[in-house]
């Protein structure tokens, strides 16, 4: 019987992960008793009418297929709610397309959310509407990670308030990052390549690459005498090209060895 | 070639370990990534059922709805409702290796698994080396444990060293002895002897093989060790011993395996390299000399009981 519902949900909306529904224990119960009339066909067509397009709604309704229980009214209120707010429509389709639970929020959540991201930044009205659209995550996740990390970059870290706004405008993945891996990168880059903080300011990138990425490709420029991370001299390496660039064009334009002599001394250290 | 390339991922391979990384982190993320080209691959066609569907009848008159029999694809095996193919693996793990350390470490997959037991019996010596720093020690023989003594390493020469290292060697060779059980007034225990192959099939203490000193800059130095049933720490505690025994102190900065068996730098992968196609490769190309190193170590006559 299960079969014969997914045939008419497949056929209609290609894309839909049952896999990953059906290990939600509640989800077989809420989807059967639904009626496609009544509930979804509603639901659908006006997701279809925010801007998601149909490929699109299948990883969509494979983390939030609970947004079929929510009611349409409701629905319709947050989207003006955050269109009073200035979002426009393709802003709003975008981020519910990347955050999907962010239409199963009540206006007053969202309200919470965005006032506290607005107080706690202190970056203007445009700046923070930007960065929520960069990132919707912020508004659908838990504030207590956000609240420990914008600690630990003014207290641990040293970093000024300009410069954590800075950063968090260049990288807003940063709010959420774990607090050990954040610790970590910036431990090595400014103790062990002695790199000072108004240059990591300029390239945050650095801590959302892996540790390891970064310590490799340090040790190999130590090793053949090319870490030169001061923008004034010469040879200069910038790290955000460290970081970001693939081992092939690291090894050619910046190592001037051959990858195979970066993968001997990886297996070396 | 989902199934074909599970079909080719039976025996065994080396990997490199990168210090810094857990040895059961480096098995999950193999997993992982083997997993994710088996899932790539095609899967196999999926079956059809004979169901009687509702639809217009071509060339009638009447616009009538008639049951008609048509073969639909089922929905059981389709990826979206089954999920992926393959959801785990069985991977083995050879001689560990702790955090600190790195180097080559023996994987096996599937069928390999049991090979693993072999290579354990077949009790092999393994190369490591090991880089010392005089002057100081820690209460964990590691370079950033907590620090317990500093000396001055002035008075120690190259000629020293290496006196202390061949007094090791020549006690682990009394214990290489002992431990293997062999009498050696028998002709054939002494030429075993003689050629090197005497060792101990059983467990035992951790026992060098052979030492030496590879470079000599103090405050550091290098030195290259073959030893069996050891674990990394012991190598460090050897390390600091080395220095007591020099009238200084000496901690352990870098310990490297560089050979596990049979399996050396040249075969291990680098983390780049951790894809089903490259482990594919290596399983085939280690597998002759797998097969030839257990046959020759499990060989009755070869045991020295």
């Amino acid at each position: 019987m299960f079969t014969c519902f997914m045939q008419t949900f497949l056929e209609l909306l290609q894309g839909v992960d049952l896999s990953k529904i059906e290990k939600h224990p509640d989800a077989a119960n809420l989807l059967l008793r639904l009626d496609f009339e009544k509930d979804i066909k509603q639901i659908l067509l006006f997701l279809k009418d925010l801007g998601i397009e149909d490929n699109q709604l299948g990883t969509f309704l494979t983390k939030n297929y609970a947004i079929f229980s929510e009611d349409l009214e409701n629905l319709k209120t947050r989207v003006a709610y955050l269109l009073s707010k200035n979002f426009s429509k393709v802003d709003i389709a975008q981020m519910v397309r990347n955050a999907p639970f962010l239409l199963s929020f009540s206006v007053e959540r969202l309200d919470n959310r965005l006032g506290f991201f607005q107080k706690e930044l202190e970056l203007g009205v445009k700046k923070t509407r930007d960065l929520v659209i960069r990132l919707p995550r912020l508004l659908t996740g838990s504030l207590e990670p956000v609240k420990e990390n914008m600690k630990v970059y003014r207290l641990e870290l040293g970093f000024k308030h300009k410069e954590i706004q800075h950063m968090i405008t260049k990288i807003p993945k940063m709010l959420t990052a774990s607090k050990r891996k954040i610790t970590e990168t910036f431990d090595y880059v400014h103790n062990v390549m002695c790199i000072p903080h108004h240059i990591i300011v300029k390239f945050p990138q650095v801590f959302n690459s892996r540790l390891f990425k970064v310590k490799e490709r340090h040790l190999f420029l130590a090793y053949l005498g090319r870490a030169q991370y001061d923008p004034g001299k010469p040879n200069y390496i910038s790290l955000d090209k460290l970081v970001s660039v693939p081992d092939e064009i690291f090894c050619e334009e910046m190592a001037k060895a051959s990858v195979q002599d970066f993968e001997k001394f990886l297996k070396t250290l | 070639m989902g199934l074909d390339g599970l079909a080719r991922l039976h025996g065994l391979f080396a990997a490199y370990k990168p210090p810094g990384l857990k040895w059961k982190h480096l098995r999950d993320t193999v997993e992982l990534q083997l997993l994710k080209g088996l899932n790539a691959g095609k899967r196999p066609a999926s079956e059809h059922r004979v169901r009687f569907l509702l639809g217009p009848v071509e060339g009638s008159e009447e616009k009538e709805l008639t049951l008609t029999a048509t073969s639909v694809p089922t929905l059981i095996d389709h990826p979206l409702v089954r999920g992926p193919a393959f959801t785990s693996l069985k991977i083995g793990m050879g001689h560990r290796l702790d955090a600190q350390a790195s180097g080559v470490l023996v994987l096996g997959v599937g069928r390999g698994r049991r090979l693993l037991t072999d290579m354990y019996n077949a009790h092999l010596t393994k190369d490591y080396t090991v880089h010392g720093l005089l002057g100081k020690a820690t209460d964990d023989f590691c370079e950033d444990g907590r620090l317990v003594e500093k000396t001055t390493y002035d008075h120690v020469t190259r000629e020293k060293l290496e006196r202390i290292l061949s007094l090791i060697q020549g006690s682990h060779q009394k214990a290489l002895v002992m431990y293997s059980n062999a009498d050696l007034q028998t002709q054939e225990a002494y030429e075993m002897a003689v050629s090197g192959v005497l060792r101990p099939m059983n467990k035992s203490p951790m026992l060098v093989t052979g030492i030496r000193c590879l470079q000599f800059a103090p405050p550091e130095f290098l030195l290259e060790v073959q030893c069996m049933h050891e674990t990394q720490k012991q190598l460090r505690r050897l390390v600091h011993e080395i220095g007591l025994e020099l009238k200084s102190t000496a901690v352990c900065t870098q310990v490297r395996r560089t050979r596990d068996g049979f399996f050396t730098l040249d075969d291990a992968l680098l983390r780049t390299q951790w894809d089903l196609p490259s482990i594919q490769d290596a399983i085939q190309s280690a597998a002759p000399r797998v097969a030839a190193e257990l046959e020759k170590n499990l060989r009755p006559g070869l045991g020295t009981q």
